[in-house]
């Protein structure tokens, strides 16, 4: 019993300091109606796993709910209509990317350009701001691998960016005096 | 990072939709602590190798769905329900909002989140996915088919519970309260406070049809706004004469006859917020029955700081529904003294002589809330009590304007009322299944919207 009430604490400790982010990390990518539901699998699966979670648990917390996340938007495509089912399985269609509202347009269209693991490497620095060592872990690969998508991703938007009419200077002159 | 790298983050970082700054608000900060329950409660399950309930029966409708989405390629498409086989009855519920609202996407998420875990506790198999903005659909499994009134009541019950000093709010019927009449010790104040036999908050003295009720209510006078209500702005009902056709239709339209010779109830209660008094009459006249005009009703309006509350009675099926004619009620004042959202871990079980009750422990606010309360009632009864006569005064619980329970609280055991220290319990009107049943409503807190059952 003890070790019951020792583990009760111990999760309701790791909930009180990740739940916000790991929420805010499944509203930021799928719809709010959806983040409840990421955020309580994502700790049921926590509190099965919680004697293996290291000191850092929130990149593996945001690992499982990309995972939740990404389960979730299958089966909401397979509950969708046979029309939206098989615009789905159509050659050539980009996996799902629903930019908020608050990007510009030409950053949503580069970013849409991306691959997902690309796309996800960039926001998991970005919007979550995770270093890269946490952000590969987050990710579920190696600390390289993370690398080289981070900065494939960030050439192709920057590159993207750059050639739009609403680009920003290349480069910041130093401040006149 | 190069400055191009630079501006790339920032532009991202900028056009972040979910900021960190942002803190989260009060509604939000209920929902996480809803949500960290709703996991605990599946946790431990899951630990003892019971493994479909609450989030995991989410997780057992996913493989429905693809069973069902596979069926559909393979026949072409004509099905794409789970109304057949395993899930043999499907219940349709329209979400309604007070009229001051509008409902939102958020809105019926939550109430498919509070749904969800409810219907857990009658057992895994039950699928409840969202069909239209405003509707819901509940595929019941197979073994749970029988038990449709309780599953509708299960789906339906919006279940804010609410605390009360009984004798500081229960009016009499000059519109007094009972605690302002008892240092008098008027014969009327007296028998609603002590029950006369029949237990305080019973369908006994001080209460009346609903009819009575809401006239006596209507007449009283609104309440300034205070965090203290359970409903802002007033409430409307509509009424139609005895014997009238009107009262015919709805009698039929509830499945209650009519009592000869009383008013009957056409719409209503309806809670409007502050809205104006005409959108608030379309609304009412959009809940009459068929066959049912606005000129054939009367309408009433309990203004706020007002409430009918209807008498103690079984919650079992076997209850008195608010609709039948034989309900009674009590006109109160509407200051609450805890509310439901300041329990926590409501359990279901049995009290010492082996009656069910649900008990439950109280957040900080909540306890220092029930200390105050007991405190005054406790003080109130030493005070009223005199010449060998002990008054015990008493604290009421409603859940959604129904009495629970109005117990006592002896003010010669607990001259300083109670310390709530390991929480409290609700015992008297419910039986093993509805003690079980308002444990899993109060669990997971109340509807956010209004649920209708449309077919």
């Amino acid at each position: 019993m003890e070790r019951q009430v020792d583990r009760r604490g111990a999760f309701e400790e790791l909930f009180a300091a990740h739940y916000w982010a790991v929420r805010a990390y499944a509203l930021r990518r799928g719809p709010e109606a959806a983040a409840e539901d990421v955020a309580a699998e994502t700790f049921l699966v926590a509190w099965r796993r919680l004697d293996t979670l290291g000191d850092d648990p929130l990149p593996w917390l945001l690992g499982v709910a990309r995972r939740v996340l990404a389960n979730q938007q299958r089966a909401h495509r397979r509950r969708g209509a046979l029309a939206a089912r098989l615009q789905s399985l159509l050659p050539g269609q980009t996996p799902e990317w629903e930019p908020p509202a608050t990007m510009s347009d030409e950053l949503a269209a580069a970013m849409g350009r991306l691959s997902p693991q690309e796309r996800e490497a960039l926001l998991l620095v970005a919007w979550e701001g995770l270093e890269p060592a946490r952000a590969a872990r987050a990710a579920g690969c190696s600390p390289a691998a993370f690398r080289a998508r981070l900065h494939r991703a960030r050439r192709h938007v920057a590159a993207a960016v750059a050639h739009s009419p609403a680009a920003p200077p290349s480069s910041i002159a130093g401040e006149s005096s | 990072m190069s400055t191009t790298d630079d501006f790339v983050i920032a532009q991202l970082a900028e056009a972040n939709p979910v900021p960190d700054a942002v803190a989260p608000g009060m509604q939000e900060k209920a929902d996480a602590e809803r949500l960290l329950r709703r996991v605990l409660e599946d946790a431990p399950a899951s630990h003892r190798h019971h493994p479909r309930s609450g989030i995991l029966a989410s997780a057992v409708s996913v493989l429905v769905v693809l069973v069902v989405a596979a069926m559909v390629l393979r026949t072409g498409g004509s099905s794409t329900t789970a109304s057949h086989g395993s899930h043999p009855m499907q219940i349709t519920l329209r979400a309604g909002a007070p009229l001051t609202h509008r409902i939102t996407q958020a809105g019926i998420s939550r109430a498919m989140a509070v749904l969800r875990p409810r219907l857990a506790s009658l057992g895994h198999g039950f699928v409840v996915r969202q069909a239209s903005a405003d509707t819901i659909v509940v595929s019941v499994p197979k073994h749970a088919t029988a038990e449709r009134a309780r599953i509708v009541a299960l789906l339906t019950q919006p279940a804010w519970l609410r605390f009360y000093d009984w004798e500081a709010n229960v009016l009499t019927p000059n519109g007094r309260t009972v605690a302002s009449q008892l240092p008098t010790q008027s014969p009327t104040a007296l028998s609603v406070s002590q029950g006369a036999g029949s237990g305080a908050g019973s369908s006994g003295p001080g209460t009346s049809s609903l009819y009575d009720s809401v006239t006596l209510a209507a007449k009283q006078p609104r309440a300034s706004a205070s965090r203290f209500l359970s409903r802002s702005g007033p409430e409307y009902y509509m009424f139609g004469t005895p014997g009238s056709a009107a009262c015919a239709a709805a009698g039929a339209a509830h499945g209650t006859a009519p009592l000869p010779g009383s008013h009957c109830l056409l719409a209503g209660p309806l809670d409007t917020g502050s809205v104006s008094r005409s959108r608030a009459l379309a609304a009412l006249a959009g809940q009459l029955p068929a066959g049912v005009s606005p000129s054939d009703g009367k309408v009433l309006v309990v203004p706020q700081g007002i409430l009918v509350a209807q008498a103690e009675q079984p919650l079992s099926r076997g209850g008195v529904s608010p609709w039948s004619p034989a309900a009674r009620f009590f006109v109160m004042r509407d200051h609450v003294a805890l509310f439901g959202s300041q329990i926590m871990d409501p359990t279901a079980g049995t009290e010492e002589s082996g009656a069910p009750d649900v008990t439950f422990r109280f957040t900080a606010a909540g306890r220092a809330a029930f200390q105050q309360a007991t405190r005054t009632i406790a003080h109130r009864g030493a005070n009223v009590s005199r010449g060998g006569l002990t008054l015990d005064q008493h604290f009421a619980v409603a859940l959604d304007n129904q009495l629970v329970t109005v117990p006592s609280i002896s003010f010669q055991q607990y001259p300083d009322g109670l310390i709530g220290a390991r929480g409290a319990d609700v015992t008297g009107s419910l039986t093993a299944q509805s003690a079980r049943d308002l444990a899993t409503q109060l669990r997971y807190g109340p509807l956010p919207v209004a649920l209708q059952v449309v077919s």
